[in-house]
């Protein structure tokens, strides 16, 4: 990564902490309404017409992805397998957008109208408005999650920040930091040194 | 010992030392991951059974409410009770009303919830069209009832679409069932899921046009709730083929488009195709 040097690392982890906490709450209050409301998101589910999802499958998906997600938001909270998780969660915010893309192409609407809200998207003009928006947001997810899989090393995680501040955090067994270890480590050395 | 020696040493003292650290600091970090992976494992799945048990021993379905179905159920005329897969009509559409059939000509099935707004909607939009078209003997018209929506929106009178759905076979009986389905979309409350008392369910059955001397056998029908096996064993079918949503319309069994639902020129066009 040629240009990484160029951005402050310290930056760069505490805006990635931000992506992550932010990642983490819409995933949790993603999730959450879906557990809270199955009937709803089966019904969504349904709703998007997915060639071969039918009968237990979707009921598989309907517990898997609310439970996915929260799964996908608490390790993102505590920033653990940060990469990983961004990684899961940029795929799935894809397969958002995907999902709503190919339902639109093909004339059906996602939303039934049925529970209270999603009326407005009946009308052409609703719809349009409401799938370019829901899209516009998931890709904006998606590019904070892909900033995540780039550089996972951020501030108040499990993980870890990032090392030094002058190395990339992926080849920390270059030497490059050798003087100052050596500074560091020096009491122990004259400590040692009596016995040889 | 030299002095390059010596230096030489140190630095390899220094490696040695920041190697050991190394590992020290991977092994925590394995422990953590271990751990942490374990314990947010562990809190996913409880609050996913959670959620399972909940929804499986809550939900808003009332005792009185059959939520079983019930082969030999009592339907009303016209209504299918089996599933011949050979028949044009009856293929597919158990528990369906058939509005009209017409030998020969594609099957039109539509699904309705009479709380659904949408449904009221698309009735006002197409609805007539639709069965113009059946009239004219263009198509089969088979209505599908169901009854999702009382089971998320519970308002001042519970199990509305279940009550509404067997209040409407009753009217099917009398020979006034899309009179009666026209009057329900017609008057639902403004609050969706608030529903309808039993007490309007009967009065519909005067404004759907059920002559006076029906009138006391279709008003007893409404008032023993005779059809909501019919109701639920159709929700069930609703369920198990996952339909996505209400209105929902199928042609020889393939979704149509809710675009093309809504347009009455472009169905027409779609159904001609298919003829």
């Amino acid at each position: 990564m040629g240009d990484d040097r160029r951005v402050n690392p310290q930056v760069r982890a505490w805006i990635g902490t931000v992506f992550r906490l932010a990642l983490a709450g819409i995933l949790f209050w993603s999730g959450f309404a879906k557990l809270l409301d199955h009937d709803e998101s089966r019904q969504a589910i349904i709703g998007y017409r997915l060639p071969g999802v039918s009968g237990v499958l979707i009921d598989v998906l309907a517990w898997g992805l609310p439970a996915g997600e929260i799964l996908l938001a608490i390790l993102l909270l505590v920033g653990l397998f940060t990469r990983w998780a961004a990684l899961a969660t940029a795929v799935l915010m894809m397969g958002f957008v995907i999902g709503i893309a190919s339902v639109w192409i093909r004339g059906y609407n996602i939303e039934c109208g049925c529970f209270g809200g999603g009326g407005e998207a009946l009308t052409e003009e609703g719809k349009e408005w409401r799938y370019t928006s829901a899209m516009l947001r998931d890709f904006l997810f998606t590019g904070m999650a892909v900033w995540l899989v780039a550089w996972p090393r951020t501030m108040l995680s499990l993980d870890g920040g990032p090392r030094t501040p002058v190395v990339d955090p992926d080849d920390d067994l270059t030497d490059i930091d050798i003087d100052i270890d050596i500074d560091t480590d020096a009491d122990t050395e004259t400590l040692e040194e009596p016995t040889r | 010992m030299s002095k390059a020696d010596n230096a030489k040493t140190t630095k390899e003292k220094a490696a040695a030392a920041r190697a050991a650290a190394e590992a020290e600091q991977r092994r925590r970090d394995n422990r953590v991951r271990l751990i942490g992976g374990a314990a947010i494992a562990v809190v996913v799945a409880a609050i996913l059974g959670v959620a399972i048990v909940t929804s499986q021993s809550g939900g808003s379905t009332s005792a009185d409410i059959p939520t079983d179905t019930v082969a030999d159920a009592a339907v009303p005329v016209d209504v299918l009770n089996t599933d011949d897969a050979t028949d044009g009509v009856q293929a597919g559409n158990i528990w369906g009303f058939v509005y009209k059939s017409n030998p020969g000509t594609p099957t039109m099935a539509i699904w309705e919830d009479f709380q659904c707004p949408a449904c009221a909607q698309f009735e006002a939009t197409n609805g007539q069209a639709i069965r113009a078209l059946a009239d004219a003997g263009k198509v089969t018209l088979v209505y599908r009832p169901t009854t999702f929506i009382e089971k998320r929106l519970a308002g001042t009178n519970p199990n509305s679409s279940t009550r509404a759905t067997s209040a409407y076979g009753c009217a099917i009986d009398a020979g006034k069932g899309k009179d009666y389905a026209a009057v329900v979309f017609a008057n639902q409350p403004a609050n969706e899921g608030d529903g309808w008392s039993q007490q309007q369910l009967v009065g519909f059955g005067k404004d759907a046009g059920i002559p006076d001397a029906e009138f006391p056998a279709f008003e007893t029908c409404v008032n023993d709730l005779t059809y909501l096996q019919w109701a639920t064993n159709s929700y069930n079918v609703f369920l198990d083929t996952g339909v996505p949503g209400t209105p929902a319309g199928y042609l020889n069994g393939t979704e149509v488009p809710s675009a093309t639902l809504s347009d009455p020129a472009a169905l027409e066009q779609l159904i001609a195709e298919q003829s």
